[in-house]
């Protein structure tokens, strides 16, 4: 009986504990997509080095490529790979670029193929800092108030929980800009890319969207 | 001798009919009232449609034509643009959802689409990389090429490890192992032609479908309401209304056919109610300020009862009854009531006597003018044989009231003053009036001979919507396209596989010949032709073939680290062993059918095209090798239209005409009376092209359809001022034309006075052609019986 009551009290505490940590916690999600939305809305340019790892079940092994990262807001993207072959895809408007040694340049529009527009849209996403419109696909949870980590889980309607289970990004301390991406796989195929060397708002030189 | 027999027979029989309904004018006066009581009950029962197609020729191929397109897409199809309003700022595929689940809980909206909502592209590929036996096939085997030797191989291998580094690639993976040539990317790219098919330009984003700007989001309802259906599409389009209320941040244009139709009912509506107050406002007018008598009131009055008792009769002998004929009502009462006109002004001149020679012009003038109403009757234009049987039953109701009820209210006092009448113009007088006439008369005939008929052919000139209407669509259509709406190509069949033959093979004639072509068959073979590839497949992927390409992709794939036993579907997929062709629409597709299948007795399923005269040419051609499959365009529809619309004018203009000559000639029988008595329907029908020319308008059905009555009508004046004798009866004739001009023109000038195209039409025609029938028949034939004399 004594432990019945002692239950009661306790479950009691726990929810009068609960819910205001809850609501904290839910205003500290909110303000920290707000605080990272508006920096990221003040950046304009970004060049980055990355390091990309792949553990995937198709691969005997973990895949470690190396290269360099540029945007430019609204709709410019790059992403060169240096090791272990070279390669570079560029985003501009709605058309891309891919080149590499043995194929030369290919170049396609997004709007009349459909795979490549879904990929890109990927990836662009997370790079943008928009996070807030995403609440209705994703459930967020800060999981580090200091050096800020969100993890977005997307939401059972979302398309998008088929392949993933959840995407988890880091930002620099200043929490000006994405310092690594981790994303999980509902296969347990995992990718982290971390960006060093990150410069924002620097000028971007022009040949970086060009490909000869 | 047995003439003047028979004439004296008619007299005394008349002379008894006239004073009997004489002596019992009351009880006839009661009989009336509550005949005509009756009818009001009748006609307010009466439920009355503003349905085109009572306007449009029936044939069978027209009938097939707006049969599909009341039935397809095209007219159950309401179209919602979204869009937020300047200051607001929130999540507009949110917000389309939200309105979209409102739309959902009306009765009357059975589907409401916002995007391709079981588009899953990963799933897509991967599904159709398991078709590709069954699809691909032999012109499609150039994809092959890259497995043929080692450079080739050792490039894919490469592109598809850059591929999987490349962020955002996950979904790939599920694919890559059945298909890592990408081989399904040739049917992906087959499937964006087909969701052009749709009509509007959309792109997708979160499954929703959006405009270029992604400022704009599209919902797409389907109704069961008939676009012809006023009352339905008034509740249908008052619930949408209240829904769009509940979003009041959000700018939303709505474009429907239900629109169309009850603008055009609510702009009838007003024309009618305006055109009525002019009408009754000006016929008692001319009564107290012209006859100065109040008997003169029942001769306004008639012909208002006689359209009654018209509608009433009508109601029982047609299936319905059409806005347009009631539309029609205003210039019927200024016919019909010249005839009363013409015997109050006879009886008021010179009593019984006069009245009774009255009568044979009378009965001359209604029978020419219902001879033009019965040549309505050889159109194949249900609308014209509708306004055929209402105008002869007003007329006749009007002619014999007039003869032999009215006068039994007549007061018999002389009232009609000196008129100055044109026969007693000089000589030379006369010679400038035919000067004048001639000259107008060669203009005229000039703009007719210029005159473009083939926009008769127009039916656009039948939509009488409010500006708000077309600006909405206008509107909609910058953002979405879609204003061309495609041709459809129709193909028939007891069941799917038998009518996809005949689609396929329509497919491959025209697929390459005609931009903008889209159909199913681009994708799905028949299943026939599913097994031809599924062998062919097999036959030229042998076993051998597939080990060596096995050894080949495998050491290749190795090299970058790939799994060996990735690829294992892949393999199977070459072997094909355990594919069928048996459904003629795999699952993965099924997606994309309502576009294309319509599974209905017979099946039908349908290929698009853009509706050029180019491409309709070629199509037509294809097509007509197939008897199961008949084209539907808006080009088609028009040009059919206008065929029969012309086919019909025709027929109804050399009845009308013989009719004419043949009751001129026989009751008229002098020549001069005959060629004189033509002279202001010849002046009329070419000043009316002279008009529209002025007033840069348009040659309309309708304005072809109204000439006909001009030709009765400017017949009577004819009819009537060239067989009278110079003096005091042509005085007195003139004095009635006069009055039955007035008439005319109060019916048919407060038309000019409607919002609705049709009924601005009928006015101008009608009042040019009758000032100009009645000026050439009071000044030019005593112009030209003075000249000739």
């Amino acid at each position: 009986m004594r432990y019945k009551k002692f239950k009661i009290l306790f479950i009691m505490l726990i929810c009068i504990l609960f819910i205001p940590v809850n609501r904290i916690y839910c205003a500290d999600v909110d303000s920290v997509l707000n605080e990272i939305e508006q920096n990221m809305k003040n950046v304009n340019t970004v060049q980055a080095e990355f390091i990309q790892t792949k553990k995937m079940a198709m691969f005997d092994m973990p895949v470690t490529i190396t290269g360099k990262l540029y945007i430019e807001n609204p709709d410019k993207f790059s992403w060169m790979v240096i090791e272990p072959i070279e390669y570079t895809l560029i985003i501009t408007d709605d058309i891309v670029k891919k080149w590499d040694p043995s194929s030369g340049v290919n170049k396609m529009s997004l709007k009349k193929n459909p795979m490549f527009k879904a990929m890109i849209e990927q990836i662009t996403f997370w790079f943008s800092g928009s996070y807030a419109s995403c609440k209705k696909d994703y459930h967020i949870k800060l999981i580090n108030n200091e050096s800020i980590v969100l993890k977005f889980i997307p939401k059972e309607h979302n398309q998008a929980s088929q392949m993933l289970s959840n995407i988890t990004l880091f930002f620099q301390k200043n929490k000006q800009y994405i310092s690594k991406i981790q994303l999980l796989e509902k296969n347990n195929d995992l990718t982290e890319i971390l960006f060093t060397d990150t410069k924002i708002n620097s000028e971007i030189e022009k040949s970086v969207w060009e490909m000869n | 001798m047995s003439e003047m027999k028979i004439v004296n027979k008619f007299d005394n029989f008349f002379d008894n009919l006239f004073n009997f309904i004489g002596r019992n004018k009351i009880i006839f006066l009661i009989l009336f009232i509550a005949i005509i009581a009756g009818s009001f009950v009748q006609i307010f029962r009466q439920n009355f449609v503003n349905d085109i197609s009572v306007m449009l020729p029936d044939s069978p191929e027209l009938k097939r034509s707006l049969n599909f397109i009341n039935s397809s897409d095209m007219s159950d199809t309401i179209a919602f643009s979204l869009t937020f309003k300047p200051d607001s700022n929130k999540n507009l595929l949110s917000k389309t959802d939200e309105f979209s689940n409102k739309l959902k809980k009306l009765d009357l909206i059975n589907t409401v689409t916002t995007g391709i909502e079981d588009l899953d592209i990963t799933t897509l590929k991967k599904d159709i990389a398991t078709l590709l036996p069954l699809l691909l096939g032999k012109d499609d085997y150039h994809l092959f090429e890259n497995t043929e030797d080692e450079e080739g191989i050792s490039r894919q291998v490469k592109q598809m490890f850059i591929m999987l580094t490349t962020p955002g690639s996950s979904f790939l993976q599920t694919s890559i192992g059945t298909d890592p040539f990408s081989w399904s990317n040739h049917i992906l790219n087959k499937l964006q032609v087909l969701s052009k098919s749709m009509g509007f330009n959309v792109e997708l984003e979160n499954n929703h479908f959006i405009d270029k700007t992604h400022q704009h989001t599209l919902v797409i309802a389907k109704t069961s309401v008939r676009v012809t259906d006023a009352e339905n599409s008034e509740a249908l389009l008052l619930s949408i209304d209240k829904i769009i209320n509940l979003f009041p941040d959000l700018n939303i244009i709505t474009i429907c056919g239900h629109k169309h139709t009850l603008s055009n009912q609510k702009v009838v509506k007003k024309d009618i109610y305006i055109t009525t107050i002019i009408i009754t406002i000006s016929f008692i007018l001319l009564m107290l300020f012209t006859f100065r008598t109040f008997d003169a009131l029942t001769i306004f009055i008639l012909p208002f009862f006689a359209i009654i008792l018209s509608v009433f009769i009508s109601s029982f002998i047609l299936k319905s009854l059409s806005f347009f004929m009631v539309g029609f009502a205003a210039v019927i009462a200024g016919i019909s009531v010249d005839y009363g006109i013409h015997l109050f002004t006879a009886y008021k001149t010179n009593g019984y006597t006069r009245f009774k020679k009255t009568i044979k012009p009378v009965l001359i003038a209604s029978l020419s003018t219902m001879g033009v109403f019965v040549s309505f009757f050889v159109s194949s234009v249900q609308g014209y044989k509708e306004l055929a049987v209402f105008s002869i039953l007003s007329i006749i109701i009007c002619v014999i009231l007039s003869i032999l009820f009215l006068p039994h209210f007549w007061i018999k006092k002389k009232f009609i003053s000196k008129v100055q009448v044109p026969s007693e113009l000089s000589l030379n007088k006369s010679k400038l009036v035919l000067i004048a006439w001639g000259i107008i008369l060669f203009l005229s005939i000039i703009c007719m001979t210029n005159s473009d008929f083939l926009k008769a052919t127009d039916i656009s000139a039948f939509d009488g919507s409010e500006q708000k209407v077309f600006d909405a669509e206008s509107q909609f259509y910058s953002i979405w396209g879609g204003e061309k709406k495609p041709g459809v190509i129709i193909t028939q069949g007891d069941d799917i596989e038998t009518a996809w033959k005949a689609y396929e093979s329509i497919t491959k004639e025209l697929e390459t010949d005609i931009k903008g072509f889209n159909s199913l068959a681009i994708l799905l073979p028949s299943i026939s032709q599913q097994q031809q590839n599924l062998n062919d497949f097999k036959n030229f992927w042998s076993l051998n073939k597939i080990e060596s390409l096995k050894e080949k992709f495998l050491k290749e794939t190795a090299r970058y680290g790939f799994k060996k036993n990735v690829f294992d579907n892949f393999f199977l997929l070459l072997e094909a062993d355990s594919i069928n062709a048996t459904a003629q629409i795999p699952d993965v597709l099924k997606i994309f059918k309502k576009h294309f299948v319509k599974e209905d007795k017979p099946v039908q399923l349908f290929s698009y095209f853009s509706d050029t005269k180019e491409n309709l040419l070629k199509v037509e051609s294809t097509v007509k090798d197939y008897p199961d499959s008949y084209v539907v365009s808006r080009r088609e529809l028009s040009s059919q239209i206008g065929k029969q619309l012309i086919l019909d004018l025709k027929k109804i203009s050399i009845f009308a005409f013989c009719w004419v000559f043949v009751l001129i000639i026989l009751l008229l029988k002098k020549p001069s009376h005959i060629l004189l008595s033509l002279l202001p329907v010849v002046t009329s029908i070419s000043f009316v092209f002279l008009v529209l020319n002025l007033l840069s308008m348009e040659v309309s059905a309708i304005i072809l359809i109204t000439l006909i009555i001009i030709l009765g009508l400017s017949l009577d004046y004819g009819v009537f001022i060239s067989s009278a004798e110079p003096g005091k009866e042509l005085n007195s004739v003139i004095v009635a034309t006069t009055f039955s001009m007035l008439t005319s023109l109060m019916g048919a000038g407060a038309l000019l006075f409607a919002s609705h195209p049709v009924m601005f039409s009928i006015g101008t025609t009608i009042v040019s052609g009758v000032i100009a029938a009645y000026l050439s028949a009071v000044f030019c034939i005593p112009a030209f019986k003075k000249v000739l004399k």
